[in-house]
């Protein structure tokens, strides 16, 4: 856990950070946003030790940070930020060593990790071990930098803008890796951005500041569905009902679904007899629950199977409301099928779904 | 440079080949043996020099120095600038590096100007200042090459170092890196390019200049080259001047080699 108490940081008599306090949990994301120059950055630095608060105490687990060393502080904790900031004369397995090969550990062990690490980034250790940093892209270049920051297993992890210089699609791409990478290492993490939505997509709290105050510091639904005061409403803007469905993931909301296996159609199509509840779509799998078709039932009669790519058409579990709604007006359907990550059906949602959340809380 | 086709070589068997292949061209390592076998093969036997001088320069007397081989001469010549040589090196690169901290940034500005300023004294005058001190000989020498050769030292390391990328150094700080650590590990290894670069300026200048060391009893290839022109026996003159182009020259091929195997900085590529 994270706490700032009082925290106040001053440049010559200009606070850029002025009195805050705040408990971060661990193992949860935590999102510092606001306009810039409202602190954010500095309120994360303070946490490492990268800059000093003018008065004020931040504690990590109990501990004031100023109670230990600076440098020894910095080797517990990720750091991320936007640049990079990889080495460039080291390959990448030696840019992932370095905060190992600062704690000491031998060469053997240091470059299993490394190797550990680009596996679970999905990078093959094989092809991009050797690499130069200025031999990868700014996606891959990025992946290595969270690789590095986590080489040593630092229960913290802060990160600066760490998607900021990345095109919007390979953003979109990082954060989703991110998420699904940190529910398995439950980091505590300190995120600042200036990107709404990215702060709804990762945040489990987004804390909202300006001119070194915090505004709002609350769960992302609340601050999009119950904006405290003029600068948050403004700050969210006028399409928050479309953002908050960011806020919810697909598994949370999703319904079980009707399939029928492929072997089971008669000359293409399902049995007549068969009948579906919900919004009367029929989704077809093969021997192993992958979707394969899809069919839909109406005046009474079925029509014909349409063979469909599974990836194309279906969200994941871990995918937002948001995700899943574009896919429903993409393609004019009433439901979509939410799939696993290799491809086997495990549900469908359905816009009535998506309408019931907006309606709920009186929030529309 | 398509790396990709070799991903089984590691950065640093990368950068080796980089090396091999950058000195693909064979002429210039050719001349260099050449040249240099050339040298020693006639500074050790003087009677076949003395025969080569003798076509250049028919019809006179006294065609080698008689007062020290061209051997000798070669060898007080390199100590000369070795010793001048690596104290420059040694002294900038320090220099270089302490003004370049958060300590001794005040002293940046008045470092580089007198740095400058040394350059613009010719190393005549300051031998001349130096011999009072130091007496004749190799002394004064030294002091007078050191003062001359080292700018290009400071001057570049001053460069390479603030040529660095404030995120590069930002990041290594923020793994925990100490201030020192941050020096060896990140900001020598990426600047040290530019810094052998200087090095490189540094002892090619020296190496010339040394010549000058003669002026007051130090010695080396200057020595000849002095006794050729007072005497007005070019074969003297010409003697010294190739050894020490041949040396310049030499010296200055093994720096570039060394320049190439170390990080190249983007802009450069």
């Amino acid at each position: 856990m994270i706490e700032f108490e009082h925290v106040v940081k001053e440049y010559n008599g200009v606070s850029a950070v002025d009195d805050i306090s705040l408990e971060l949990p661990a193992g949860k994301i935590c999102v510092f946003i606001g306009p810039s120059g409202c602190g954010k950055t500095t309120s994360l630095r303070l946490i490492n030790r990268m800059i000093e608060p003018s008065s004020g105490t931040i504690r990590l687990d109990g501990t004031p940070v100023s109670k230990i060393r600076a440098e020894e502080l910095r080797r517990g904790i990720g750091y991320v930020i936007q640049s990079v900031g990889l080495l460039p004369h080291m390959s990448v397995r030696e840019n992932i060593g370095i905060v190992p090969r600062l704690l000491g550990w031998d060469k053997h062990k240091r470059d299993t990790r490394a190797d550990e690490l680009l596996e679970l980034i999905g990078l093959s250790p094989g092809a991009y071990r050797d690499k130069l940093p200025h031999e990868l892209s700014g996606g891959e270049a990025q992946r290595v930098g969270v690789a590095r920051a986590l080489a040593a297993d630092p229960p913290v992890l802060l990160m600066d803008e760490p998607f900021g210089a990345v095109d919007p699609l390979g953003r979109e791409v990082l954060q989703r890796e991110f998420l699904s990478l940190n529910r398995e290492l439950k980091k505590t993490v300190v995120f600042v951005t200036h990107d709404l939505d990215e702060a709804i997509r990762l945040g489990d709290r987004i804390v909202l500041m300006r001119s070194g105050k915090v505004v709002q510091d609350d769960i992302p639904e609340r601050i999009l569905g119950a904006p405290r005061n003029e600068f948050v409403r403004e700050f969210v803007g006028a399409d928050r009902a479309l953002k908050r469905l960011s806020c919810f993931t697909v598994e949370s909301h999703m319904h079980k679904a009707a399939f029928l296996d492929r072997a089971l159609l008669q000359n293409g199509r399902p049995p007549e007899d068969m009948q579906v509840n919900g919004t009367g779509m029929l989704w077809i799998v093969d021997a192993g629950e992958v979707l394969v078709g899809m069919c839909r039932r109406s005046g009474g009669k079925w029509g014909d199977v349409r063979e469909v790519r599974a990836e194309e058409l279906g969200v994941t579990t871990v995918s937002s409301l948001r995700d899943a709604l574009s896919r429903l007006l993409g393609r004019g359907l009433k439901a979509v099928p939410v799939l696993s990550d290799d491809h086997r059906l495990v549900g469908e949602v359905r816009l009535t779904d998506i309408e019931a959340v907006n309606q709920s809380d009186g929030y529309v | 440079m398509s790396s990709s086709s070799q991903p089984k070589l590691s950065a640093r068997e990368r950068f080796r080949v980089r090396m091999i292949m950058g000195s693909a061209d064979v002429v210039g390592p050719v001349l260099l043996v050449v040249g240099v076998a050339a040298l020693l093969w006639f500074a050790a036997n003087p009677a076949q020099l003395e025969a080569l001088l003798r076509m250049i320069f028919p019809g006179r007397r006294g065609y080698l120095y008689e007062r020290a081989s061209l051997m000798t001469l070669l060898g007080e010549h390199l100590v000369l600038v070795a010793v001048s040589g690596s104290a420059a090196a040694v002294v900038g690169i320090s220099l270089g590096v302490l003004v370049t901290r958060s300590v001794g940034r005040d002293f940046l500005g008045i470092v580089r100007d007198l740095s400058s300023l040394a350059q613009t004294f010719p190393p005549v005058a300051v031998l001349a200042l130096a011999v009072p001190a130091l007496g004749f000989g190799f002394k004064p020498a030294v002091v007078a090459l050191f003062v001359y050769s080292i700018l290009p030292v400071i001057n570049n390391t001053i460069s390479g170092l603030e040529a660095v990328p404030p995120d590069i150094v930002e990041a290594s700080r923020g793994m925990g890196m100490t201030p020192v650590q941050i020096l060896l590990f990140t900001e020598l290894p990426v600047a040290a390019r530019v810094i052998i670069a200087g090095v490189r300026t540094s002892v090619v200048i020296n190496i010339g200049t040394a010549t000058i060391g003669a002026v007051v009893g130090a010695g080396g290839l200057g020595a000849i080259i002095i006794s050729g022109l007072v005497r007005d026996n070019y074969a003297l003159v010409f003697t010294g001047a190739v050894s020490a182009a041949v040396l310049a020259f030499s010296a200055d091929w093994c720096f570039a080699r060394l320049e190439r195997s170390f990080y190249i900085a983007r802009s450069d590529r």
